[in-house]
C-alpha cells in the first residue's frame, strides 16, 4: 500500500537511525516525491548552512506513484542545500531505484549530518543499515553496483552511487543509478561526498498494494494505450529524445561554441539514423515504462573500441555536441567518461564553452589552462581529457568543477567580462538550447527554482502551433500561440511549472504528461492514477494547488538560502545583447526584448500572488498553508 | 490446441512491466518479487534481458518429483497446473526445475509458477514491444520464420537501392 | 486496435503550416513559405531532417 511507505531518517554523524510514516495530512499538503521531498529539505536543512556541512541534508524521495502500476511510475527525486547554487538543489533520475526503494518499504531517505569514513546504506525490506564503504571509494559509478551487488550476494540490488567526482566534492558532481540514469544537477553528489555517503543500495519484497487492483490494471491499460497511440510516443521509441534534435538543429535553436552560432552545418552525420548504423545495440526502459527511449551503444573501432554504453538523449547530445563536433564520437565518450566519474554533463559544458570562449578571445592563455591549448577545434579530443580534471580537481580542472559562479569568482581576475561569457541562471548552467527565440522559454529558465533548468518548466507546447482556443481552455487564460510572443507566456509558463512539479511529486515520468503532447495524459488522468493505486481521492484544482504550494516552498527555501530574488530571476546578458545570426527566417535576428521581459514577469508575479520582489506576499502564504511553515522570509523593513 | 508464451528475448526493453502487471493479477499487489515472470538483466556491459518463465513441459520434472501430485498436465491449453490444496510446500519441484520457473510466495506461503492466467497472460497483453506472444504451439515456430523472411527483404530491399 | 496519430503529416517549421508528406519523399517544400526540407523516414514516420539551406553557418 503506498500509503504505508515511510521516511526514513539517518543521522551519519551519530549513527542513528528513525522510521517515521507518512501521515495523510502531508499527502494531502504535500502528496509525495518532489513535494515532501522540498518539506523533508525546508526542515531539515539547517538555515544558512554551509552546503558541504553537517548541517545540510540529501534527501532522496521516490514519487508517490512511483512502484505502482501507474505507467512509467519510476522516477526519483534527490535535493538538499545545493552546493551550486546555495539554493534549492533538485535532481531527478529514472532507472529502477525508485520502484525497489517502495517495495522496500520507504518513499523518503534522509541523510544528515557527516560520517568520518565512507559508508554505504543498505536498505532492505524496511530496514535501514550503515555499511563500512572503504573499499569502495576511488571506485566508479559502474564498478561501484558490481561490486555491491556480489558482496551482498544479490543481483537484483538496486545501487544509486557517486562517482570519484563526488568523493573529491566537485561542485558539479552527480548522483546516479545503472548504466545511464543520472539525478544530474545542483551538485546532488558533491552533497553526498560531504557526507562520505558513496551509495545507497536497496532490496525489496514488500507488497505496493493498488488499493483497487483491477481497476488500477484496467486504466493502467487504457493510458497506455492512450500514450502509445501518439506519434511522440512512437518517435522516442525508435529516437529517443534525440528526434528532437534535427528539428531543433534546423530551426536554428541549438547553442554551439557557447552560443555564438545558433546551428551546425554539417548534420549529416549527427542524425540518430547515422548512430543507429555504427553505434547502437539497443532501447531499453525504465520501471514500467513501454516508450523505452533509452538508447545502448558500442564502439567497435578506434582508440575506444569495446567502450559499452547508455545514450544519446537530447539533453547531453546538445551539451557534448556543443563543441562543434560533426560525429557521434566524442559525443558518447564525453557523456560516458561523464557518467563514470559522475559529473553534470549539463552543467559541466555549460561552463567549460564559457572558459573556452574566454581562451577564444584571449581573455585567459595557456599560462591558465596548464599549457592546454582550449581552442574549439581541439574542443572534441580535449574533452576526455578536461573530464579527468575535473573529476580529480587537478590543474584547469578544478575550476572547470566549481560550478558557474566559482568559475567567475576563479576568472574574474582576467577581465571583468569574464561574467558575461559564463552563461547561468542563479549559477547553475543551462542547456545547450537556444532561449532567445521564445519568451516562454526564457522566463522558464530564469525563474526557474533551482537555476538555469529546462525541465521545471519547459513548455513545449508552445512550438506545437496548437489553436487559440485549445491553449485557452488549458492554460484558463488567453496565451498566443505564437513561440516568439510574449503574450500570456506568463500564464503559459505558471501552468507548465506547477503542472510538472505535480508530475515530480507523482513520479511518474514527465515524457508521458502532456508536457509533450496535449494529448498525453494530465490531471483528469492522474486524479485516476492516484485514486485507484492509493485509494486518496484529489480533484484536479486540489493536485494543481499541491504544485503551487511546492513550487512556493521552494522559492521560499530560495530566498531564505541564498537570498534569490528579482534581480535573480533574469536570464544571461548574451540573450538580451545577442541576435541569433542563423536558423529559418522566423528565428534568425531574435534575442530577449528586456522591457517586454521585465513586463512579462511582472505579470508572472502577479499570477503567483507574489511582490514586486517576486516574494510570496502574506495572503498567498496563507492561502497556500504556508504561514505555518517555519517561515525564514524576512524582508528587509518589516 | 496447446498454447505457449513465445519469448523473443531481442524485443525485451528490461522494463519489468509484464513482472508488475503478473503480480497485480495474481497475488492482487503490485510486488515483483511476487510474479511469475522474471526478466534476468546484463546491464553493464552487453545491454542483454531475458523474459524468463515456466516453459510448461511436455515431461515436467515437477511433476516427476512432486511427492503428493499437486502438479498436473492440462494438454487442453498445454499448462502445468498446481494445486495449492494439495501442496505440502516441500519445494521439491522449486529445486528439481531445471528453469526456475517455480517460485516460493513467502506472503501466502505457497509455491506459484506461472499458469497463462486461465487463458488470457497479462504479460503478453502488456508487453509493448511483443517480447512475449501468446500463440498456437503450431505455429510458434512460423512467427520466428517471418522474422527472418523480413530480415531478408529489408536485406534485399537495401541492395536494390544501392545497385 | 489502437488509433495511431497520421504518420505522415509534418509541420513547417518556419511557418507552421500543416505539410502532408508523399510516401517516401526525401525532399519536401512548405506550400506556403517555400522553404525546402529534408525528408527522413523512421518506422514508417515522417521527420525533418535538414533544410535545403543558402546560407552560410
Amino acid at each position: 500500500m503506498p500509503l504505508k511507505s515511510k521516511i526514513a531518517i539517518i543521522d551519519l554523524s551519530n549513527n542513528k537511525i528513525t522510521i517515521e510514516p507518512i501521515p495523510e495530512r502531508l499527502r494531502r499538503l504535500y502528496l509525495g516525491g518532489r513535494g515532501i521531498g522540498a518539506h523533508l529539505i525546508y526542515n531539515h536543512v539547517e538555515p544558512g548552512t554551509d552546503p558541504l556541512g553537517p548541517g545540510n541534508a540529501l534527501v532522496i524521495s521516490a514519487g508517490f506513484l512511483t512502484g505502482t502500476m501507474a505507467p512509467a511510475a519510476a522516477r526519483t527525486h534527490i535535493g538538499g542545500k545545493s552546493p551550486v547554487t546555495n539554493g534549492f538543489g533538485s535532481s531527478n533520475m529514472g532507472g529502477f531505484f525508485g520502484a525497489e526503494l517502495k517495495f522496500a518499504g520507504f518513499e523518503h531517505i534522509v541523510v544528515k549530518g557527516a560520517s568520518s569514513k565512507p559508508v554505504y546504506l543498505w536498505i532492505h525490506d524496511g530496514e535501514v543499515e550503515i555499511k563500512d564503504a572503504s573499499h569502495l571509494w576511488g571506485k566508479d559509478t559502474f564498478e561501484t553496483p558490481q561490486i555491491i551487488r556480489e558482496e551482498l550476494g544479490d543481483e537484483e540490488i538496486k545501487v544509486a552511487c557517486i562517482g570519484i567526482a563526488g568523493e573529491n566534492l566537485v561542485k558539479l558532481a552527480n548522483f546516479r543509478t545503472g548504466l545511464k540514469n543520472t539525478a544530474g544537477r545542483t551538485g546532488t553528489g558533491c552533497i553526498a561526498g560531504s557526507k562520505k555517503l558513496k551509495a545507497i543500495a536497496v532490496r525489496g519484497h514488500q507488497d505496493l498494494k493498488p488499493a483497487y487492483p483491477k481497476e488500477a490494471l484496467e486504466y493502467a491499460k487504457k493510458a497506455i494505450d492512450q500514450i502509445m497511440s501518439t506519434k511522440v510516443a512512437k518517435a522516442m521509441g525508435v529516437d529517443g529524445t534525440s528526434y528532437i534534435w534535427n528539428v531543433t538543429n534546423t530551426s536554428g535553436l541549438l547553442e554551439f561554441y557557447n552560443g555564438q552560432v545558433n546551428k551546425l552545418k554539417d548534420w549529416q552525420n549527427l542524425t540518430i539514423e547515422a548512430f543507429d548504423e555504427k553505434y547502437k545495440v539497443g532501447m531499453v526502459g525504465c520501471f514500467n515504462c513501454t516508450v523505452h527511449c533509452s538508447h545502448l551503444f558500442r564502439i567497435k573501432d578506434g582508440p575506444w573500441a569495446g567502450t559499452f554504453g547508455g545514450g544519446p538523449e537530447y539533453n547531453t547530445q546538445t551539451a557534448m555536441g556543443s563543441f562543434g563536433a560533426d560525429n557521434w564520437e566524442p559525443l558518447l565518450i564525453g557523456w560516458h567518461l561523464a557518467n563514470k566519474y559522475g559529473i553534470d554533463t549539463t552543467g559541466w559544458c555549460n561552463d567549460v564553452r564559457g572558459v573556452m570562449e574566454l581562451y577564444q578571445r584571449g581573455i585567459i592563455d595557456k599560462k591558465v589552462t596548464g599549457g592546454l591549448d582550449l581552442s574549439w577545434s581541439n574542443a572534441n579530443q580535449l574533452i576526455p581529457i578536461l573530464l579527468e580534471l575535473t573529476a580529480k580537481k587537478e590543474g584547469i580542472g578544478a575550476i572547470l568543477g566549481l560550478g558557474s559562479l566559482g568559475v567567475i569568482k576563479e576568472l574574474s581576475k582576467y577581465s571583468k567580462d569574464v561574467e558575461y561569457y559564463i552563461l547561468h541562471v542563479k549559477g547553475l548552467g543551462k542547456l545547450g538550447n537556444v532561449d532567445r527565440a521564445q519568451p516562454s522559454f526564457a522566463l522558464g529558465i530564469a525563474t526557474s527554482t533551482r537555476g538555469a533548468d529546462h525541465l521545471r518548466s519547459r513548455p513545449a507546447l508552445d512550438h506545437f502551433h496548437l489553436p487559440e482556443d485549445v491553449l485557452k481552455k488549458l492554460y484558463g487564460g488567453y496565451v498566443s500561440g505564437d513561440f516568439r510572443s510574449y503574450d500570456g507566456k506568463a500564464r503559459m509558463v505558471r501552468w507548465h511549472e506547477l503542472t510538472y512539479t505535480v508530475v515530480d511529486c507523482l513520479g511518474t515520468c514527465k515524457f508521458q504528461t502532456v508536457f509533450f503532447s496535449p494529448n498525453l495524459p494530465a490531471y483528469k488522468e492522474w486524479c485516476k492514477y492516484l485514486f485507484y493505486n492509493t485509494g486518496l481521492e484529489f480533484t484536479e484544482e486540489e493536485l494543481f494547488d499541491i504544485g503551487e504550494r511546492v513550487y512556493t516552498l521552494e522559492r521560499m527555501f530560495n530566498y531564505r538560502e541564498a537570498g534569490f530574488t528579482r534581480k535573480d530571476d533574469r536570464v544571461p546578458e548574451r540573450c538580451i545583447k545577442e541576435p541569433l545570426k542563423y536558423g529559418l527566417p522566423a528565428i534568425r535576428g531574435a534575442h530577449i526584448d528586456r522591457e517586454k521581459f521585465n513586463k512579462m514577469l511582472d505579470e508572472y508575479y502577479e499570477l503567483h500572488g507574489w511582490d514586486k520582489e517576486g516574494l510570496p506576499l502574506p495572503e498567498t502564504l496563507k492561502r497556500l498553508e504556508l504561514d505555518k511553515e517555519p517561515s525564514f522570509l524576512i524582508r528587509k523593513g518589516d | 490446441m496447446e498454447k505457449m508464451i513465445l519469448v523473443d528475448y531481442t524485443k525485451c526493453t528490461g522494463c519489468r512491466l509484464c513482472e508488475t502487471v503478473c503480480s497485480v493479477t495474481n497475488a492482487g499487489t503490485c510486488n515483483p518479487a511476487r510474479a511469475r515472470i522474471k526478466i534476468i538483466r546484463w546491464e553493464w556491459d552487453q545491454g542483454f534481458q531475458v523474459p524468463t518463465l515456466c516453459q510448461q513441459c511436455d515431461e515436467a520434472a515437477c511433476i516427476g518429483v512432486c511427492p503428493v501430485k499437486a502438479l498436473s498436465r492440462d494438454s487442453g491449453m498445454g499448462v502445468v497446473k498446481l494445486n495449492p490444496s494439495l501442496c505440502i510446500g516441500c519445494k521439491l519441484c522449486l529445486q528439481t526445475c531445471p528453469f526456475g520457473a517455480i517460485s516460493y510466495d513467502f506472503v501466502k506461503k505457497e509455491l506459484i509458477k506461472c499458469q497463462f492466467c486461465d487463458g488470457d497472460p497479462a504479460c503478453v497483453k502488456f508487453c509493448e514491444t511483443k517480447a512475449l506472444q501468446f500463440v498456437d504451439v503450431s505455429d510458434a515456430h512460423l512467427r520466428k520464420k517471418r522474422s527472418l523472411g523480413e530480415q531478408v527483404l529489408m536485406a534485399i530491399g537495401r541492395a536494390e537501392e544501392a545497385l | 486496435m489502437r488509433k495511431q496519430e497520421r504518420d505522415n503529416i509534418l509541420r513547417c517549421l518556419n511557418c507552421f503550416e500543416r505539410m502532408e508528406i508523399p510516401p517516401k519523399a526525401k525532399l519536401f517544400t512548405c506550400p506556403k513559405c517555400k522553404l525546402e526540407y529534408y525528408i527522413g523516414w523512421r518506422d514508417g514516420q515522417a521527420k525533418i531532417l535538414g533544410s535545403v539551406d543558402k546560407e552560410e553557418v
